[in-house]
């Protein structure tokens, strides 16, 4: 199994909607996802804390101040924690398995392990991995994982040697550690 | 892609479920049988100045609003513990699936109570299950939406066919949402009339609530413990449709894709579905989506039902109710009928089972649900 990129990052911007977080986290995976993929099936496995609960308060605090019959509609689908994977599937045209995991470091894990059983099991060919937070500031994990030669692990600023058993404890570990700060 | 999930027999042993046709498995299924429909008018969704006050909800439950969705998740759990005669001197891993949490909570932080976010979202139902049943083991939460305790199922499953956990509670929870409420009746997606799956003239959802859940273990391990098997979990079909916020592909291929997935991990014809227990959700597009899926997929015309003319929407725990009605249809060789249901549409050939249904040769079905942004899941179920 190999993973061949993780990135960490955070927006500037912390007005959001799940549907201006979705987009920009697609905006910076996009170069991630090979044009060359016809034939290829691509999982997304994302893992949040926060993603609906927050848009779910804004939702409702928008339609009591305006009156339910002036509620926005086109906000409605934030508030489901599902909206921000399905939305950046969407954007990047990927059609596989769409996993959205809530919770908290444990999130981060077990979305990764879904991931590898899905390589593992041939479900998918690669797995793209993603955590997000919203709270306070948007914040975006990813990688990519794909049933290649060899193994290792690529961070935003060095490459660690590691074996299969090791990558999702350093995965997760980078993760959660870019994502708390 | 081949084929891992459904290598290794994993069983069903217990089943518990709360809706609003009953607070256990055998009120669920008598009420059904009956042809009885939970739709209510309540008022006080009218004096909350709701435009439609039609619901399915959870009759006789009172519990605290924030905690709802956690007391019907542990209702559940502690049925389908009792008929699986789990104890909790046993590792159980517990999966759950719901769409958004302890909505009550949120709509209350947004009049201004305090809140805290850990205890309010999707991930706080596993863990009350676990607290409540003094359980050991991994707990995880899946937010995919109204597929989410199909998702739950298919992944427990997996879990114990890869030897990670021996038994596993799965399944889904939703508590009565007014911002659910709110939502799908602004996106014009809900009806004032009743929910109508396939019909000719369907209008749209009612929104449901409720929870379902299934004990799970390898069938070497049921048989060990001397309890009885109830059905077989099979494999899960994932896809996404990758095309819109809300609306579905029109020509259902990502719903077909789905089906198709299930069916070839399992190495199964399309012919060896007896009965489809459909999403059937009501709304124009969707159901007209899934009227194509199915007629694509299964051209031999299984048996289809759909349960939300009967229970409305149940979102995230509608796909773990559809698995627990559908064990106890491989049980009892019957099938429950498509309430509401009055005319095909001209187009249709799809066979909805109209009345209770004897299937005595019942041996396998397939258990499917769809949500927001194209989540597309299909269960494979299969008698002992």
């Amino acid at each position: 199994m190999h993973a061949s990129v993780i990135k960490t990052l955070k927006s500037d911007n912390p007005a959001i909607t799940a549907e201006s977080v979705a987009i920009w986290a697609s905006e910076q995976i996009a170069p991630l996802i090979s044009d060359n993929r016809s034939d290829q099936v691509i999982g997304i496995y994302l893992a949040t804390g926060d993603i609906g609960a927050k848009i779910s308060i804004t939702f409702w605090a928008d339609a009591l101040e305006s009156g339910l019959a002036f509620a926005n509609p086109a906000a409605f689908p934030g508030t489901l924690a599902s909206s921000c994977a399905t939305k950046i599937a969407e954007k990047l045209c990927i059609t596989g398995p769409n996993y959205t995991l809530v919770g908290g470091g444990e999130a981060s894990q077990q979305i990764i392990q879904h991931a590898m059983y899905d390589i593992n099991g041939q479900q998918v060919d690669s797995a793209l991995i993603i955590g997000i937070d919203i709270t306070p500031y948007p914040a975006l994990g990813f990688m990519m994982l794909g049933r290649d030669e060899g193994v290792g692990l690529l961070t935003s600023d060095k490459i660690r040697p590691c074996t299969a058993q090791t990558l999702a404890s350093i995965a997760v570990w980078t993760l959660i550690d870019q994502l708390s700060e | 892609m081949s084929k891992n999930r459904g290598d290794n027999s994993v069983v069903v042993t217990g089943l518990g479920a709360i809706t609003p046709l009953g607070h256990s498995v055998d009120e669920l299924w008598d009420a059904l049988l009956e042809g009885q429909c939970a739709t209510q008018h309540w008022p006080d969704l009218e004096a909350g100045g709701f435009r439609i006050a039609h619901a399915c909800r959870v009759r006789n439950f009172t519990t605290p609003d924030t905690k709802r969705g956690q007391m019907l998740a542990i209702a559940s759990a502690r049925e389908a513990m009792t008929q699986a005669a789990l104890s909790n001197h046993h590792r159980v891993g517990i999966y759950i699936g719901s769409t958004m949490g302890e909505s009550a909570a949120f709509e209350q932080a947004a009049e201004g109570a305090l809140f805290e976010l850990s205890q309010s979202t999707i991930q706080v139902f596993p863990k009350a299950i676990q607290q409540d049943l003094d359980l050991q083991g991994p707990t995880i939460a899946y937010g995919c939406a109204c597929a989410a305790g199909n998702y739950a199922i298919g992944s427990a499953a997996q879990a114990i066919r890869s030897g990670e956990i021996d038994y596993a509670i799965a399944g889904g929870v939703e508590p009565f949402s007014k911002i659910a409420m709110l939502g799908f009746s602004r996106s014009r997606a809900m009806t004032s009339d009743y929910c109508r799956p396939f019909d000719a003239e369907r209008s749209g959802m009612q929104l449901g609530e409720g929870a379902a859940m299934l004990i799970l273990e390898s069938e070497a391990t049921a048989l060990k413990r001397g309890v009885t098997p109830l059905a077989k979990i099979g494999p899960l079909g994932l896809t996404c449709d990758a095309y819109h916020p809300t609306a579905p592909r029109p020509d259902g291929s990502g719903m077909a894709a789905a089906m198709a997935q299930a069916l070839a991990t399992a190495n199964l014809a399309p012919e060896m579905v007896d009965w489809v227990c459909a999403h059937g959700s009501g709304t124009r597009a969707s159901d007209a989506a899934e009227t194509l899926a199915l007629q694509n997929t299964f051209p031999h015309r299984p048996a289809i039902t759909a349960l939300k003319g009967a229970l409305g929407h149940a979102l995230g725990a509608s796909t773990a109710i559809q698995a627990v009605v559908a064990i106890q249809s491989l049980q009892k060789g019957l099938i429950p009928a498509t309430i509401n249901f009055r005319t095909s549409d001209s187009e249709s050939a799809l066979d909805i089972a109209t009345k209770a249904r004897q299937m005595t040769s019942l041996k396998r079905l397939i258990s499917c649900g769809y949500a927001f942004g194209g989540i597309n899941s299909a269960l494979i179920m299969e008698v002992i």
